[in-house]
């Protein structure tokens, strides 16, 4: 008998590092994207099953990330069992950024499993942030584990997402 | 032979001569050579100059000709071939506008042609690939429908008006019978005690048969982990679960959180309605539990609600605050969420309000009253029956009928009563000949409205018939302490047998 694990993870970073865009390919989409502009979240679905007696039902909340604002609805990070943060490797400030929403989510829901990912890896003349600064940001922040990723050919986003279920509790 | 020697002679001299002009000449030529050589040399060369110029001028005078001619020539050329050409360019237009008309002609012939096939061919088409012509034509129809509507919107209304009007007063009319079916089977059934139910829940009768008669259907009842906005169970009343709920729970739950967080903290986000459909929110303290129906509420739903999710929450209370994403915790829930997806297996009164037992004790005093009152009255009968109706043996009564013009029996000269009595009595009965005035009536002195008015016999007034003319009764008034006057009266207002 398979065990399910329903799990809330949050997806956060600035606007337009492309949160939306990493999950689009992978996940089960019930609602269309206005509702990302409209109340600010749109909830996906992505399962992984973990080995053959253990399914994770990931219920991924791509909260709307805005550098106008001083971050994400508080109330929408409760009970999030996991978080992916994303950055932008062609814009520097995106990573910095990640500072401000790790300490939200730390606020709201301490001790969970991150991934912190940098994404438009395809975009190689533009790339500015190096893996190492990266990690240095990642370990900055406590999280245990960082890749590089590119919503547009799809690297490592499986990846990003198996990593995260597989820390899971 | 003198000849021949003149002649020699002359030739002689002619010798002589010439050949002392030979010598002039030659001296002559020295001369000039000596005096004018140098000259004459330029001369010479200026006329070799001039005759070479002139030759050069001759053929240049021949080249110009010529390629003067040449132009000319190219000129005409190039004229002949512009006029070539005009006339190729009229030709051609002249063909082409035979063409256009050819081809205008073509077209006509051609729609000509086509026109009755065209029914034919979308006949067929529609036969053999009506999907696709339904693909094609659908996105035109469309347009060109809503253009219509846009444009001829008046036209359109008056058009469809006779369609939709009858299918729209056919789906009321359906609709209401249905109603007025369900209205009429749920009335049927209650019970006078269903009716005071309904008094005690402080509506009427009617209304609350009509609450249980409109259509209702609950779809969905689903509790949601309030903190996290997993779903915990879902259930449904076509047993056909969704496997997008665990999508809708979270968004019902950012919903709801955008709405504390908008509004303050105070208010619950308690139902969200979308055209028929209705979604009821019902918070607990670690879970909240979401009902998506179809229709009018039933009545004390929310109340049902309200109660089945406390109960939920008060029983699962540890599992729910444990849980941790492992469904497998989550006990089975149908059974507690059934009554909210069959919610008249148990709605019932259940609470008496202080209201409600006013007016409980008001209708016990109301019944009590009457039923004092019908035992009153029952004892007060049956105490005053004698007396009331000593005789078994009814007496005749005079009963009045509308009959203007009874058979008249009576003779015209009647038996008169020697004693009467001063005042009438309607319980006797009446002769023939009698009557009684059944208003106030005018005695005249001839059967007609225009004879005078002698005397009033008044309603009640007993008198005895004399004689009669078309409607008319000529009668004497008998009463005590009046006149016992004779005259005319209209028969509407007498009554006699």
């Amino acid at each position: 008998m398979t065990t399910i694990l329903q799990k809330k993870i949050c997806l956060l970073g600035d606007f337009s590092v492309g949160k939306t865009s990493l999950i689009e390919r992978y996940v089960y989409d019930r609602f269309s994207g206005r509702y990302l502009s409209t109340i600010g979240v749109k909830i996906s679905r992505k399962s992984i099953e973990l080995n053959p007696d253990t399914t994770v039902n990931m219920l991924i909340w791509d909260l709307a990330g805005s550098e106008e604002f001083s971050g994400v609805q508080a109330s929408y990070l409760q009970g999030a069992k996991g978080a992916i943060l994303v950055c932008d490797l062609t814009r520097p400030e995106t990573l910095n950024s990640l500072k401000k929403y790790h300490s939200q989510l730390n606020a709201v829901s301490p001790n969970i499993p991150i991934i912190m990912v940098g994404n438009k890896e395809d975009l190689t003349e533009s790339i500015q942030l190096t893996k190492a600064q990266i990690h240095e940001q990642a370990m900055l922040l406590n999280v245990t584990y960082e890749l590089t990723t590119s919503a547009k050919t799809g690297k490592g986003v499986e990846e990003a997402f198996y990593e995260l279920a597989r820390r899971l509790d | 032979m003198s000849i021949f020697n003149k002649k020699s002679e002359g030739q002689a001299i002619q010798q002589e001569a010439s050949s002392t002009h030979q010598v002039d000449d030659a001296l002559l030529h020295a001369v000039r050579s000596i005096l004018v050589g140098q000259e004459r040399e330029q001369l010479e060369a200026l006329d070799r100059k001039f005759q070479i110029w002139q030759r050069e001028i001759s053929a240049s005078e021949e080249a110009t000709q010529i390629r003067f001619s040449n132009i000319i020539s190219e000129i005409q050329a190039l004229k002949e071939s512009a006029e070539k050409t005009n006339y190729q360019t009229q030709s051609n237009a002249s063909a082409l506008r035979g063409l256009e008309r050819n081809n205008s002609n073509a077209e006509e012939e051609l729609a000509e042609r086509l026109t009755p096939m065209m029914a034919g061919l979308i006949k067929k088409t529609l036969q053999d690939a009506p999907q696709d012509m339904a693909e094609t034509l659908g996105p035109l129809i469309g347009l060109a429908l809503r253009q219509q509507v846009r444009t001829q919107k008046k036209d359109i209304v008056d058009t469809l008006y006779p369609v939709i009007g009858e299918t729209i007063t056919k789906a009321v009319s359906e609709a209401i019978n249905e109603l007025i079916r369900n209205l009429d089977r749920r009335m049927r059934k209650r019970s006078p005690a269903e009716r005071i139910t309904a008094q005690l829940q402080g509506i009427s009768a009617g209304e609350l048969f009509f609450r249980d008669t409109l259509p209702y259907q609950i779809e969905y009842v689903f509790i949601i982990h309030r903190h996290s906005g997993l779903l915990l169970a879902q259930t449904s009343t076509n047993r056909e679960l969704r496997d997008d709920l665990d999508l809708i729970s979270g968004m019902l739950t950012a919903i709801r959180d955008f709405a504390q967080d908008s509004l303050g903290e105070g208010g619950e986000l308690n139902e969200i309605k979308y055209g028929e459909q209705l979604i009821l929110l019902q918070t607990s303290q670690d879970i909240y539990v979401a009902a998506v129906l179809s229709g009018t509420i039933p009545q004390g739903y929310n109340a049902l609600l309200r109660l089945v999710v406390s109960e939920i929450n008060v029983k699962y209370e540890q599992v729910f605050r444990d849980f941790d994403g492992n469904m497998d915790n989550i006990p089975s829930l149908e059974n507690d969420l059934r009554p909210l997806l069959y919610p008249y297996d148990i709605l019932k009164p259940t609470e008496i309000s202080s209201k409600q037992k006013k007016t409980v004790f008001t209708i016990l005093v109301a019944l009590l009253l009457l039923l004092s009152f019908f035992i009153f009255s029952c004892i007060f009968t049956i105490r005053l029956w004698p007396y009331a109706f000593p005789q078994a043996t009814p007496t005749a009564t005079y009963i009045p009928t509308q009959t203007p013009m009874p058979t008249l029996t009576f003779t015209l000269e009647p038996t008169i009563t020697e004693n009467p009595t001063d005042t009438p009595f309607p319980t006797q009965t009446l002769r023939p000949d009698q009557g009684v005035a059944v208003g106030n009536v005018n005695i005249r002195s001839g059967p007609g409205i225009e004879n005078p008015v002698l005397d009033i016999l008044y309603e009640g007034e007993r008198f005895i018939i004399l004689d009669q003319d078309n409607g008319w009764l000529y009668l004497r008034r008998e009463v005590a302490n009046k006149p016992n006057i004779e005259g005319w009266v209209n028969s509407l207002w007498i009554d006699h047998k």
